[in-house]
């Protein structure tokens, strides 16, 4: 059929994967420690047009390249965006956040993740969780307790009272952070991050541009109606071939 | 049909519950005792079509991934417990807690329930009740021909008698949890323990931490109003975001009907 309605077809797909990703960034615009997404969309299917010319010399019919002509377009990456979220005070002693880089290393269900939602808890053990239970790691991969007069320094240090470092929160980057859902991220070779300073009760908030995501939304929305008539007029195009040339004698 | 349209609507519900509990903190900003919650949220799942870090080639790797995300969900109420302002009332039997603690409660069922509310009662026997007439633990009994009372930082409760002598009528003692936000509200002030919350220490007042008792004193809620009101503009734009996220994909379901004509 058509080149045309199958590329405006796939115009109208990504508008629709685009306004996924829209609508999940503005369900958590309230999330704290979620990260925006971006994507990324790619021309897919380039094939060299050519144009076939008898050459009788070599006896053979020889390809002359008119350019390229790019099918479709899809999807191709997600990426998050790990830009600083605002700061919201809670004064809770055991919410904390990260400003800069680097990301709270959690254990959970026996598996580790990363994290930047400092809304962070006690168990009934006494030791810091995230509020779904995923414990809080030092430096040493290991819990941290919770105590009374408990401080964390701008460099993450844990102090008592007396000022006595008890231990340091291990604050880490990671290559290819990828989201797993309840505000966790998995990722590979962590490192451990020192251009980062820790807030005590504060929480990061959801680095959502919500204004953006609008200004994404209604780019989507019409770019998705003029598909929608690229496709329509393909049709037309296609029912007067069909009608006219079946008149032709 | 569309991710968009669900991944909107959990993220209206997340703000009608956080409206929720808004609504239940203003409601209560005048209330003795009152700890305000705080909603916390989390992203859902990841649908994931390509992984971060899968091999491409033998020796490059995709540096990001393809996914698309379902949403928001409510994580948990975390409730503060951080001090409320204090109101001088003058009466005798009005406590307050400077710093950590709480009373001991004995309920109906013979189980043992907590609160910051010291807005103490003498009933028919004599003895310190709350507002409902639930006994204070330790029970403490006031003499008919008790005068006054006077109740020390300490949690030392004396009576001076009408002959004019000064009678100790018992300590009131606190707990304390280690982690008070995971204690479990039932109402009226109250609060039972729960495993998050620890097993209760108990204490004397103005000694390990525990705070001192304050005669005369009430402790109000710790709500704080302009706050509150902030929390509930952002809720209300957050709603209304995923209610145009709503319409958007249905505009363009509705652009995608008219493409068959």
């Amino acid at each position: 059929m058509t080149r045309g309605i199958y590329n405006a077809a796939m115009g109208m797909l990504i508008d629709m994967a685009k306004l996924n990703r829209i609508a999940n960034d503005l369900a958590n615009v309230d999330t704290a420690g979620y990260k925006q997404d971006r994507e990324a969309f790619r021309a897919y299917l380039r094939k060299e047009v050519v144009r076939l010319e008898p050459n009788p010399k070599k006896g053979m019919v020889e390809k002359i390249p008119i350019g390229p002509l790019e099918h479709a377009v899809v999807l191709d990456e997600v990426r998050v965006d790990l830009s600083q979220g605002v700061m919201e005070e809670t004064r809770l002693p055991y919410h904390l956040a990260i400003d800069g880089e680097g990301f709270f290393r959690v254990e959970f269900n026996g598996k580790e993740y990363f994290t930047r939602n400092g809304e962070f808890a006690v168990n009934g053990e006494g030791y810091i969780v995230t509020n779904f239970g995923g414990y809080l790691l030092d430096e040493n991969g290991e819990r941290i307790k919770y105590f009374d007069g408990f401080t964390v320094d701008e460099s993450g240090y844990v102090k008592d009272e007396n000022g006595n470092v008890i231990t340091k929160i291990g604050v880490y980057n990671i290559e290819n952070p990828q989201k797993f859902g309840n505000t966790l991220f998995t990722g590979e070779n962590p490192i451990l991050s020192e251009n980062f300073r820790i807030f005590q009760g504060y929480v990061e908030k959801s680095n959502v541009n919500a204004l953006k995501a609008m200004v994404d939304m209604i780019s989507a929305m019409r770019h998705y109606e003029l598909s929608q008539r690229a496709l329509l007029v393909n049709d037309e195009l296609n029912g007067k071939l069909i009608n006219s040339l079946a008149n032709l004698k | 049909m569309m991710i968009s349209l669900y991944s909107a609507a959990t993220g209206m519900s997340a703000q009608q519950f956080k409206l929720d509990t808004i609504a239940n903190n203003l409601a209560n900003v005048d209330t003795t005792g009152y700890k305000k919650v705080r909603a916390e949220f989390q992203d859902l799942l990841y649908q994931y079509v390509k992984n971060a870090g899968t091999p491409t080639a033998a020796t490059s790797s995709l540096p990001t991934g393809l996914y698309v995300g379902h949403g928001v969900r409510t994580a948990a109420t975390t409730r503060i417990f951080t001090l409320g302002n204090f109101e001088q009332t003058g009466n005798a039997l009005d406590l307050a807690i400077a710093g950590d603690g709480f009373f001991q409660i004995q309920l109906q069922d013979g189980r043992v329930a907590y609160t910051r509310d010291g807005s103490f009662k003498v009933d028919s026997e004599g003895k310190i009740v709350t507002s409902n007439g639930l006994l204070l633990v330790p029970e403490i009994t006031i003499p008919e021909n008790a005068v006054s009372i006077n109740v020390s930082p300490d949690g030392i409760v004396s009576a001076e008698l009408q002959d004019g002598t000064i009678q100790e009528l018992g300590t009131i003692t606190l707990v304390r949890f280690v982690n008070p936000s995971g204690l479990k509200a039932i109402g009226d002030n109250l609060f039972i323990a729960t495993p998050a919350s620890g097993d209760p220490i108990e204490g004397v007042p103005n000694q390990d931490g525990f705070g001192s008792i304050k005669q005369g004193f009430l402790e109000k809620s710790n709500v704080d109003v302009v706050r509150e009101m902030v929390d509930m503009i952002t809720a209300q734009r957050a709603y209304e975001f995923n209610s145009r996220v709503i319409q958007t994909a249905d505009e363009m379901l509705r652009t995608a009907t008219n493409v068959k004509r």
